[in-house]
């Protein structure tokens, strides 16, 4: 089951352009490093800092993460979930399935797990694609790093910066792919599946600007990640956050079966 | 092969409300094993939403149904595995061919060879067919649904205008392979707007009309609720006064220079004794079997199918 599920998968033309999509956001972002925009830092004392020369692969990685987090990669995620969920509503085959295989529950259970399984291979795609991209280009000599927050050059490692800002990265992007599974059952579309979830996201994000609810709201801790350069690292808050996170996703995946077993497949 | 009395598929007052719309109310029907049994209704008339129902893919607001003993939905799946569906509109992955849909199917379903995937194919004449679903014609899609349907020698096969979209070659070799696996002891229960389409296989039938069953029988139940004449005379003014005036008549239509006369058999002779009586020259007076629309007909006191049955006549 689960392996016709992931058979399925990469049938898809859809779910390679999401992969694409990564190499070209990586591609885009090495030309505007190559060209030095915006890298010659002010300081107070009124010299500037050149950091071009301490641009390396770990601040392509890092700074992927920067430009991805907050819009592309929540959309390359929700695009995957909708051609997983949606599609099959709106082209029939869960029609198809269901009077030949039945059983709602387990092409559910195998498609959730699908869904995660391509996010986080999406995030780690991500990964290795912006550090070889990034060696390919700038080398991995510099061993400092430019905080995708404060554009200053801090001492990194891979255990306590890259990996956990990874890892976090796909905690959120899970919880997004849930949040889609959610939407994807209860739409006929996939481009209604990519819309609701993305308004959503935005629009709690515009909430979260009421202090008062901020705590209440998912999309609070949907920038955990970049906590991963702190210093130091509050690694409590971060795992408390997370756990708020995976709470969330698994509401919305029960949310979303209880929706589809009681679901009249009417395609 | 005519069924026997055990029940495959029963309905107890099945019912749909789609926010509102009724499109199948308190609905009960038996289909019994080895049964060919023609679901038929108008476009419309709820066929389809019963036919989900029974396959758990609509919830019904009301009633329940059971399939093969098994009580739908819960139960299902259980029995699922003797069973083959054709949906209305067929729906495949589209981005793999015909085979590789079956085969993602027969590994679901536990089946190991190669060569059932290649016999159903075969059995509707897709094998060596090497498109995509997608660019599938409208028929070629029926007949891969149909190759699905058979891929586990199911003893009951449900479907759903089977013969929708295919040219009358299709139709024709569908039919047949209907009847031969019926002969081989498959019950079927198949639906129609058609009704021309499924008169002379079927062994019962179920009319269906807004939402509604209105009949259930056999064929010949169904088929003599009266009976037909075809008549000739002339002259037609006094032909019709005859006609309208006598009690025996039930009812006619004039066609071309034909009349079709309803009347019951033992009246044929008086019939015929009265028109001449009257003065007119009878050419012909001839029986002729009902047909189902005709029944169809009399039963809703529609004649919406009068443009299916020129196309039929093709
Ligand atoms: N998903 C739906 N939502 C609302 N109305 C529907 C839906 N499906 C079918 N109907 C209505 O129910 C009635 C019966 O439809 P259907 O069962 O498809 O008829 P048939 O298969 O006999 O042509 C129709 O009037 C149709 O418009
Ligand atoms: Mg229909």
């Amino acid at each position: 089951m689960l392996a016709i599920e992931l058979y399925k998968l990469f049938k898809q033309r859809q779910i390679y352009y999401t992969f694409l999509g990564t190499i070209f956001l990586v591609v885009i972002l090495i030309i505007v490093a190559k060209s030095g925009a915006n890298l010659e830092l002010q300081l107070q004392t009124g010299s500037t800092i050149d950091l071009r020369p301490l641009i390396n692969a770990y601040f392509v990685m890092g700074f992927t993460l920067t430009i991805g987090m907050p819009f592309l990669l929540p959309l390359f995620v929700s695009l995957n979930t909708s051609n997983i969920f949606t599609r099959e509503f709106a082209e029939g085959t869960i029609k198809t399935y269901l009077v030949r295989i039945g059983g709602r529950k387990r092409i559910f259970i195998a498609k959730v797990i699908v869904n995660i399984v391509i996010t986080s291979l999406l995030l780690l795609f991500t990964g290795i694609i912006s550090f070889s991209l990034g060696a390919l280009f700038f080398g991995t000599e510099t061993r400092t790093f430019i905080s995708p927050l404060l554009p200053i050059p801090i001492p990194f490692s891979w255990e306590d910066n890259f990996l956990p800002a990874y890892f976090y990265s796909c905690v959120c992007l899970i919880t997004v792919a849930s949040l889609s599974v959610l939407w994807s059952v209860t739409s006929n579309s996939t481009g209604e599946t990519l819309l609701k979830t993305l308004s959503t996201v935005i629009l709690l994000n515009v909430l979260s600007n009421i202090q008062r609810i901020k705590p209440f709201l998912f999309t609070s801790y949907l920038d955990i990640w970049s906590k991963a350069w702190s210093d130091p690292i509050p690694w409590a808050e971060l795992n408390r956050s997370s756990l708020i996170l995976l709470l969330h996703s698994l509401g919305f995946i029960v949310l979303a079966y209880l929706f589809f077993a009681k679901k009249d497949v009417t395609c | 092969m005519y069924g026997t009395g055990e029940p495959v598929i029963q309905t107890f007052g099945l019912t749909k409300n789609f926010k509102g719309k009724l499109a199948v109310e308190n609905l009960s029907l038996t289909v019994y094993r080895g049964d060919i049994y023609a679901f038929l209704g108008q476009n419309g008339a709820g066929k389809s939403t019963t036919i989900k129902m029974l396959l758990g893919l609509l919830y019904p607001t009301q009633g329940y149904a059971k399939v093969l003993y098994a009580k739908v939905p819960g139960e299902l799946s259980k029995v699922l595995p003797k069973i083959g569906v054709v949906t209305e509109s067929p729906a495949f992955y589209p981005y793999l061919t015909g085979e590789e849909n079956l085969r993602i199917y027969a590994k679901l379903l536990g089946i190991r060879s190669e060569k059932k995937i290649r016999d159903v194919l075969s059995k509707v004449n897709l094998l060596g067919v090497k498109q995509k679903f997608s660019e599938y014609s409208q028929g070629m899609k029926q007949r891969l649904a149909l190759a699905l349907a058979l891929l586990n020698d199911p003893e009951l096969l449900i479907l759903d205008e089977p013969t929708n979209g295919l040219d009358p070659q299709g139709m024709y070799e569908i039919k047949n392979m209907i009847k031969d696996l019926n002969r081989e002891g498959v019950t079927i229960f198949l639906s129609s707007h058609l009704l021309s389409e499924v008169q002379e296989m079927a062994t019962r039938v179920g009319v269906i009309h807004r939402g509604r069953l209105i009949a259930e029988g056999s064929v010949d139940e169904l088929l003599t609720f009266g009976d037909r004449l075809t008549l000739m005379a002339s002259p037609r003014e006094l032909v019709l006064n005859v006609l309208k005036e006598n009690s025996m008549v039930k009812g006619f239509n004039e066609d071309g220079d034909k009349f079709l006369v309803y009347v019951d058999k033992e009246h044929i002779s008086r019939l015929n004794r009265e028109l001449v009586n009257a003065g007119i020259d009878v050419f012909a007076l001839i029986p002729v079997r009902s047909t189902l629309e005709d029944f169809f007909i009399s039963i809703t006191g529609e004649n919406n199918y009068a443009s299916n049955r020129t196309l039929q006549t093709l």
